[in-house]
């Protein structure tokens, strides 16, 4: 019996590793565009494989890091991966630029999308929308008081492949922060405009963690705030949504993308 | 002179992040703005012990006026991964 493509869970770009290398990074809403194409949202180093996947590769869900032992061995191929777990292709990525001796390039995201395709996998999930139908509308950003403070709540929550539903708190706005990617950090990349999250008192355990990436991070008001990438022990970094949404849409030159809400 | 407002200070931040280094003085550091209420102003989170001698404000300019921007220095730098 196949699965229900399930927001929250992981996905993994295999084409490129797979079964040498297994990784897994997160889903948690979807795009749909006029022509009536779903799309999945995650980040370009989840699925995009930072810059080295192409448009076409397979994404696969559960990512392969969570496979078992069994799936593991009953898929010792690729395309045996890709015939049973495949549930979209990628379809747009939005390039890291890196950072070189002479030159700062600016980056306002890590993202990437990939349309889903006729898997014969269920939608129940998909059809109820993700984070079960409570992404009511793409939220405006902060503004601030006088004093500098966010009108309105600060909190957050996600629902991300590894740490499941958590909840935070945002803490500062327009960070600028420099994210090592490659299996040696050899690649940087210059971030401006990030939010920066933080765990509340009342959550155990991290806002996130390796593997929650791609989650989407949604406000109190159930507002799609932005998309996590990347953080540390203590605090944790989302790109806000209408940057999101502006780059990949220029990134796969459909300009009707909208977020799927309830 | 004025203080920077905290959308002035949004601005500086989204528009100017390469050159605050330099205006500064800092050699590695993560820059943001607080949104704990207690005022406009550039946090800058250096490693341990690099926190001496940054000045608690730089004058900026945006949009041909010269703002006074706060400064907040904590050495709470930190190594951000790819999750």
């Amino acid at each position: 019996m196949l699965l229900a493509l399930r927001v929250g869970v992981g996905v993994t770009n295999p084409v490129a590793s797979y079964p040498d290398g297994l990784s897994v990074g997160t889903v948690d809403f979807y795009m749909s565009d006029e022509d009536g194409n779903r799309y999945l949202v995650s980040n370009n180093h989840v699925i995009g494989e930072s810059n080295d996947a192409n448009n076409g590769d397979s994404v696969v869900q559960p990512g392969t890091l969570d496979l078992t032992g069994g799936e593991f061995v009953a898929n010792p191929t690729l395309a045996d991966l890709e015939g049973r777990y495949r549930v979209a292709e990628v379809s747009a990525i939005v390039d890291l630029k890196y950072k070189t001796p002479n030159n700062i390039p600016i980056n306002h995201v890590d993202a990437a999308m990939a349309r889903l395709t006729d898997s014969g996998r269920g939608l129940e999930e998909l059809d109820q929308q993700a984070f079960g139908g409570s992404i009511l509308r793409v939220a405006s950003p902060y503004e601030l008081d006088d004093d500098g403070a966010i009108v309105g709540s600060s909190r957050v929550f996600k629902v991300g492949r590894t740490t499941g539903y958590t909840e935070g708190k945002v803490t500062n706005l327009a960070g600028v922060v420099d994210i090592a990617y490659g299996d040696k950090d050899q690649n940087v990349a210059h971030f401006t405009d990030q939010i920066f999250i933080e765990e509340t008192d009342d959550n155990v355990g991290p806002f996130s963690d390796s593997g929650d990436s791609g989650s989407g991070i949604l406000s109190n008001q159930h507002e799609i705030v932005g998309l996590l990438f990347a953080g540390s022990r203590y605090r944790m970094i989302a790109n806000p949504i209408a940057n999101v949404l502006d780059e990949l849409r220029s990134a796969s030159g459909i300009d009707s993308l909208e977020v799927v809400t309830s | 002179m004025r203080e920077a407002t905290g959308n002035e200070i949004l601005r500086i931040l989204r528009e100017q992040s390469t050159e605050l280094p330099n205006k500064i003085h800092v050699p590695a550091a993560q820059f943001s703005m607080p949104v704990d209420g207690k005022g406009a102003r550039i946090r800058v989170s250096v490693r341990v012990g690099e926190s001496a001698g940054i000045a608690e404000s730089f004058v900026c300019p945006l949009d041909g006026e010269d703002l006074v921007v706060r400064v907040e220095v904590v050495e709470d730098y930190q190594e951000y991964k790819p999750l």
